[in-house]
């Protein structure tokens, strides 16, 4: 099991667990980043960080301090 | 009329939920939104069936959970049950994630009504959703549109006395712990999408990452933000210029016809003046120098944002904002100051953290909004450009730099405040949405007429007065010197110390109110102090200045302290009420000037020192 920010690009991941605080953890369900969700990393912002990823038919730009908190496994 | 309802229509950000709301009311709208995003409730009216709907835009929300003040307005307006019927307006692309807020409000018990909105935009991208499956699901009505084609828009007013509260529900079960109810609500979401959706090839997908790849690239990125501002700055230069000239020609025409008529009415002579030389000359200034480069560049700005370039923008920028403690979305809340800083300053509600909030408030009025712009524009084009070859090209470039300038002091004082204020750091999570074709006709229409009354008003409301005060204060003498020569020779001294001089100063003062009448104030000062022929083009101006004594220096000052000083009287009103508190509208008020001052006090110590 590996944390989002440390995934690579272009490859899909699925979500094993969110670990955030209560506040945070609740913003990612907003946006369906739940266990079980497929989330596919796109690319990172030209300084290197927030990085994109496509979720649930959306494209959402995540922090990598904020990334940590989900936990995946390649599919 | 038979009654009246009350609708109103909730959705995520970025489903077109405007749009919709757009295409149901047409312009029938009390107000009009700035920017494509709802910040503020916006109400709209339509008839349909002999029943009188008002129609009530929420700002878009991801939850109906508390979350970031701006989602709190939308929460509180349904939890207070101030409407009869709903539209949840959905992403067709994501309609998993859209079901999820629906399957959230259905849980009030209201008359619901299910829009599922872009489903060209769905088709391009190879998702088809079976809407009769989904009304059959859900129980309630279920209506596809298109609605920037229009399409749909009918069946949706044919439907809406049909519409009755949602079927489904979700067996709660007695479950307390609201981590498991959220959990629930999405596994139902992704069930009911499932159901619903096939799923064909996706082609439009790729061109997006493509567009991503050169505005979003590590080399391209900043690159194309500069050549975005500096052609949309050109662009506005170059052809504000001519409705310029011809509104400062109507307007000296009609003040010498008014004039002459006026006198051959036995009017007493100073009424004349006041009204000729005073009101409508300021008016005059102010329509024709100030309103066109408003009312060209707005509108631009407005297509750039249509399309889906300004969250690239704040996703490019992230990571400076984060290392000044602040977030990306900042940006954000600085690119609507480019328009208006009382917008940009309500647009904050979308940053979540309250210090980074606060940040955003206090720093907004770093960045000139439109009603600076055309000072800027002077400025530059007389004092740094001239009346050379590729005037147009050169005026952009500086004027880029000027902005480029404005949003490192964002990121300065960013850095100092986040140092001063106390309070957690917040997330960044940023929604992405797809590229959109802008409606080019549409905006252009729409915000030309929107800017250009507005801003008509705004000269009625604030230059008239403005014109009569100061030609007043002008030709009312003791001991054969005017009044404003008295307060500007006082204000003086102290202004020569940024390089400034008392008039200027005195103009910034007076033009409070509204930052388009600072120039004309001083022009009137100055002219009824010496007397040299009207014009109200450019050069004219720059002539009138130069023979009041400006130099060099002072153009810098001025241009200066023209970007970094008190915002207007609106947005300090505006600031007043998002933060409800005094201390942090003063704090807003002093922190540019301080901040200006201080950058003319230096400009004029090493210019005075070179020259």
């Amino acid at each position: 099991m590996i944390k989002l920010n440390e995934t690579r690009s272009n490859q899909e991941y699925r979500v094993k667990g969110v670990n955030a605080p209560y506040e945070l953890k609740y913003r990612f369900y907003d946006l369906g980043i739940v266990e079980g969700s497929r989330i596919k990393r796109l690319k990172s912002s030209p300084l290197g960080d927030p990085v994109s990823y496509f979720v649930k038919g959306t494209v959402l730009a995540i922090r990598n301090s904020d990334a940590l908190h989900i936990e995946v496994e390649e599919i | 009329m038979k009654r009246e309802e009350t609708i109103a229509l909730i959705g995520n950000p970025n489903v077109g939920k405007s749009t919709v709301f757009n295409a149901l009311t047409g312009m029938h709208q009390h107000t009009g939104n700035w920017t494509g995003k709802t910040v503020e409730v916006a109400r709209g009216e339509f008839v349909y069936n002999e029943i009188k709907y008002t129609l009530v835009d929420l700002p878009g929300t991801y939850s109906m959970r508390a979350g970031s003040p701006e989602e709190m307005v939308s929460r509180d307006y349904l939890l207070e049950n101030k409407a009869e019927k709903l539209i949840v307006v959905c992403d067709a692309c994501a309609l998993e994630r859209n079901l999820n807020l629906f399957l959230q409000i259905a849980q009030i018990n209201k008359n619901i009504l299910l829009c599922v909105n872009l489903l060209d935009e769905a088709r391009k991208k190879g998702i088809e959703i079976d809407l009769n499956k989904l009304s059959k699901i859900l129980g309630v009505v279920v209506i596809g549109t298109s609605a920037r084609k229009g399409k749909g828009i009918e069946e949706i007013k044919e439907n809406l006395e049909k519409i009755t509260p949602c079927v489904y529900k979700i067996p709660f079960d007695n479950m307390e712990n609201e981590e498991e109810r959220l959990k629930l609500i999405l596994h139902h979401a992704e069930k009911i999408a499932e159901q619903v959706t096939v799923l064909t090839e996706n082609k439009a997908k790729s061109r997006d990452e493509k567009i991503d790849k050169l505005f979003t690239g590590k080399a391209l990125a900043f690159p194309t933000m500069l050549i975005f501002l500096s052609v949309l700055l050109f662009i506005t230069i170059t052809l504000a210029n001519y409705p310029s000239q011809l509104l400062s020609s109507m307007f000296s025409y009609c003040e010498e016809k008014l004039y002459s008529f006026m006198l051959s009415t036995s009017c007493p002579l100073f009424i004349c003046d006041l009204l000729c030389s005073g009101v409508v000359r300021v008016v005059g200034w102010i329509v024709s120098v100030m309103l066109p480069p408003m009312a060209i560049f707005f509108p631009l700005f407005t297509l750039l944002e249509d399309w889906g370039y300004l969250p690239r923008i704040a996703f490019n920028l992230d990571r400076p904002f984060c290392k000044c403690g602040t977030c990306g979305k900042q940006a954000l809340t600085m690119c609507m100051g480019f328009g208006c800083n009382a917008v940009g300053v309500t647009g904050c509600r979308i940053i979540d953290s309250p210090k980074e909030r606060k940040i955003g408030i206090l720093t907004n009025s770093l960045v000139p909004c439109n009603g600076r712009f055309p000072t800027l524009i002077m400025l530059i084009s007389v004092f740094f450009v001239g009346n050379g070859a590729f005037q147009g090209v050169k005026s952009a470039l500086l004027l880029t730099l000027v902005l480029v300038c404005a949003v490192l002091a964002t990121f300065f004082i960013s850095f100092i405040l986040s140092k001063a204020l106390k309070g957690k750091r917040g997330s960044f999570i940023l929604e992405l949405p797809s590229y959109r074709t802008p409606q080019i006709a549409k905006t252009l229409v729409r915000s030309v007429f929107d800017r250009t009354v507005k801003v008509l008003l705004r000269a009625l409301i604030v230059a008239v007065p403005a014109g009569a005060i100061i030609f007043l204060l002008s030709n009312i003498t003791v001991e054969n010197i005017s009044l404003i020569s008295y307060i500007s020779d006082a204000l003086d001294p102290f202004a020569r110390l940024f390089g400034l001089d008392g008039v200027i100063l005195l103009a910034f003062i007076l033009g409070l109110p509204a930052n388009e009448i600072v120039i004309p104030i001083a022009l009137m000062a100055y002219s009824s102090q010496s007397t040299l022929t009207q014009g109200t083009d450019n050069f004219a101006i720059g002539e009138i200045l130069i023979a009041n004594n400006w130099t060099l220096v002072t153009a810098v000052c001025v241009l200066i302290f023209t970007l970094f000083h008190s915002p207007c009287l609106t947005t300090l009103i505006t600031i007043r009420k998002e933060t409800g508190s005094v201390k942090y509208t003063l704090l807003s008020a002093l922190i540019p000037t301080f901040f200006g001052l201080a950058l003319c006090f230096l400009v004029n110590i090493i210019g005075t020192f070179i020259i």
